[in-house]
């Protein structure tokens, strides 16, 4: 079958076209096998046909090549059934967990791992399995949130800089370059000073996690709008904003209809990396004893709670420990899986 | 005084002081650390020297390369940030409601107007505000709240050394285990030795210290009674805590260099080197490595000012007196003066280390402008 390039499409769409000489004689050949059966009528042949070249030229888009490409990376693969699993864990963690995460059994204060206890107890007689699939849900809550968030700021923020440029640009991007000159840590926990002193009447649950998560999206979108402005800036010099512009676009339809979905790649990147800093920030201020707080379980927490009987039942640390690492592990593969599936030119070979 | 006269200059040290200054500068704080490390306390006049020979070196670069009037402006916008986070801090921590003497609600009122006459926190907040900026242009960063009477400024003098301390140690740890780890990925290059050393590097990324920690207390405290559990008092208490705080600088500088060292070797010059015939050696070390090394320095300088300044998991896991546990404990008591200044002293130094990096680039690759 011959196939020829057409080339890239402005938006980087790549489309695979059959040239028209081969679809001509492939029809040909088929109108001919036709021709036997009776059914056929010629009259209908020049509509079938456009119908049928029409059917075939189904592009290859974007998205298809880089999964296609992801997939054929299997170490990035198994990283993302990985992913999907724990987030399945995070998702229904109320209906898998054995046990309330706040659940106390005085009977079984730090219980070694038998058939009821899977991985044992804490030193509450709290159940571990438990605790460290609530954890899951908190840490993917808050890994996967903060990158929402932060995605929304940051591409706002970023594109509106960019667009507009000149002086506004300047100003806003001095703005972002003062916040990143505060260490993240330092920044987080002023935001949670601030978070845990205003909001006094709130569901105890929710604030338990909305500080954490605040603290993190307020920092989270510095870098984002760094690349959206530096990708917005690059995609004004092309012809498909300039002809958008010249039929009179408006200049929010430019940007959200039309530079947003092109630079979908670099964004999605920075995203990734971004959750996987998130959910470590989040584990290290648990840690440390600023994020959240106990009843509540996050894989910080229990680390933290771990740390206290390290010398005598290393598997309270080390579990969460290692639901961690092995969970940072698999975004870091995946997140470079998709760097490189997204655009194969740049890959480090 | 510029390249072009040091490279016409009669004596010969004159025209290599580009290559003795960085060595000498090098050289002055790697000594300076060993030194450190193997448990000895450094002299004041040490540490001097070597920010000296440092500054030196930046400035001998700066003027030769016509970059002072660049340098001038950075310093000004210094300043201009480090006034904007002070301010905004302040007034942020001001703003919300409830204090640092909240918490007990039986205070008679008599003791609360003292506290309050004895802090300053009557005051209209204008006038706080000017005695308060007043007072970090003159090195006062006011009365800490918890430590009773005592400045914070002291109180971070006293903390940083242990800090600054681990962070150098851990870099120069990070530095020499990721480069050479990252140069011989790229020359191994698509082979399993390539494919083991990335595993690790990226393993070594994911793990948090809070899990590397309590393995390594484990195997060598517990089990072998080799090293001490916590502390900061000599070499053997050093070692853990350095090893866990540069074990992910150290990943990510692998990383770093294996990419741009392939990247280097497809350019035009290092073609040329193997087209001369010139030892395979010689074309890593002689052209390629400075030329790799920028991407790494884009990462060096700000992941320096954080660990520095005291990375707080392992300060908290090892039990270091450093400046990060005071942090954590002047958050937990809302010790609002030692928040405000740990807050400055910390974005002081990232922005100082973002400002080296900047001049770095260009005394690596004389094609980037600064402007």
């Amino acid at each position: 079958m011959s196939t020829d390039f057409v080339g890239a499409g402005d938006n980087g769409q790549k489309v695979r076209r059959e040239s028209d000489a081969a679809i001509v004689s492939r029809e040909n050949a088929r109108a001919h096998t036709f021709e036997e059966n009776a059914s056929f009528t010629p009259t209908v042949q020049g509509v079938d046909f456009l119908e049928r070249a029409a059917e075939r030229t189904k592009g290859s888009s974007l998205w298809r090549d880089t999964w296609r490409r992801l997939k054929r990376n299997r170490m990035a693969f198994i990283s993302l059934i990985f992913i999907g699993f724990v987030s399945l864990i995070a998702i229904f963690a109320q209906h898998i967990a054995p046990y309330s995460f706040a659940a106390q059994n005085a009977n079984e204060v730090l219980a070694p791992p038998s058939w009821s206890h899977w991985l044992g107890t804490d030193d509450l007689g709290r159940d571990l399995l438990s605790r460290l699939i609530y954890g899951a849900q908190v840490s993917m809550a808050v890994g996967v949130l903060t990158a929402l968030v932060s995605l929304v700021m940051g591409t706002v923020y970023g594109a509106i800089s960019g667009w507009i440029g000149g002086r506004v640009d300047a100003l806003m991007m001095r703005i972002v370059d003062t916040l990143d000159s505060i260490p993240t840590l330092v920044l987080l926990i002023l935001v949670k000073i601030m978070f845990d002193s205003i909001d006094q009447g709130m569901n105890p649950e929710v604030r338990a996690v909305a500080g954490v998560l605040l603290a993190l999206s307020v920092f989270g979108w510095l870098m984002l709008s760094r690349v959206v402005r530096g990708e917005v800036l690059k995609a004004k010099q092309t012809l498909y904003v300039e002809s958008a512009r010249s039929m009179g676009a408006s200049d929010r339809r430019i940007i959200f209809r039309h530079i947003i979905p092109n630079i979908t790649g670099p964004i999605i990147v920075v995203v990734t990396a971004q959750i996987v800093s998130n959910i470590m920030f989040e584990s290290f201020l648990s840690f440390i004893g600023l994020g959240l707080q106990p009843p509540y379980s996050s894989w910080g927490v229990l680390a933290n709670d771990g740390w206290k009987t390290i010398r005598t039942y290393p598997h309270l640390i080390i579990a969460p420990g290692l639901a961690l690492f092995l969970t940072m592990m698999a975004f870091n593969i995946f997140g470079d899986g998709l760097r490189d599936a997204w655009d194969p030119q740049t890959k480090k070979e | 005084m510029t390249a072009e006269d040091i490279r016409r200059a009669s004596h010969p040290v004159i025209r290599q002081l580009g290559i003795i200054l960085p060595i000498a500068a090098l050289a002055g704080i790697v000594f300076t650390a060993i030194w450190s490390f193997a448990g000895f306390l450094i002299p004041n006049s040490v540490i001097i020297g070597d920010v000296v020979l440092v500054i030196v070196f930046l400035v001998f670069h700066a003027t030769t390369h016509g970059l002072t009037g660049y340098v001038l402006k950075r310093l000004m916008q210094t300043l201009f940030v480090i006034f904007t986070i002070a301010s905004i801090t302040f007034f942020l921590l001001r703003v919300i409601p409830g204090g640092p003497f909240d918490e007990n609600k039986a205070l008679p009122p008599q003791v609360k107007a003292a506290i309050d006459a004895k802090y300053d926190l009557n005051a209209p907040i204008y006038k706080q505000y000017i005695s308060y900026i007043e007072g970090i242009a003159t090195g006062h960063l006011g009365y800490s709240y918890t430590y009773v009477g005592r400045e914070v400024s002291s109180i971070i003098a006293e903390s940083l050394p242990a800090s600054m301390q681990l962070g150098i140690f851990a870099m120069i740890l990070a530095l020499m285990v990721g480069i050479p780890a990252g140069v011989f990925a790229a020359a191994n290059h698509g082979t399993w030795k390539d494919n083991v050393t990335m595993i690790a590097a990226t393993s070594f990324i994911s793990i948090p210290s809070f899990l590397a920690a309590p393995i390594l207390i484990t195997i060598f405290c517990f089990g072998w009674n080799l090293l001490p559990v916590a502390l900061w008092n000599g070499t053997t208490f050093y070692i853990l805590p350095v090893i866990v705080l540069g074990m992910q600088p150290a990943a990510v500088i692998a990383r770093l260099t294996r990419s741009s060292v392939l990247e280097v070797s497809r350019s035009d010059f290092v073609r040329t080197a193997k087209a001369k015939g010139l030892k395979q050696r010689t074309i890593l070390f002689k052209h390629m490595l400075k030329n790799s090394l920028i991407p790494v320095l884009a990462y060096v300088g700000p992941v320096t000012a954080y660990v520095l300044s005291g990375s707080f998991v392992v300060e908290d896991i090892f039990n270091i007196p450093g400046i990060g546990k005071h942090f954590i404990m002047s958050v937990t008591n809302r010790d609002y003066p030692m928040v405000l200044g740990v807050t400055l002293v910390f974005a002081t130094m990232l922005i100082l280390a973002n400002f080296i990096v900047d001049i770095l680039y260009t005394y690596f690759d004389p094609k980037i402008r600064l402007t």
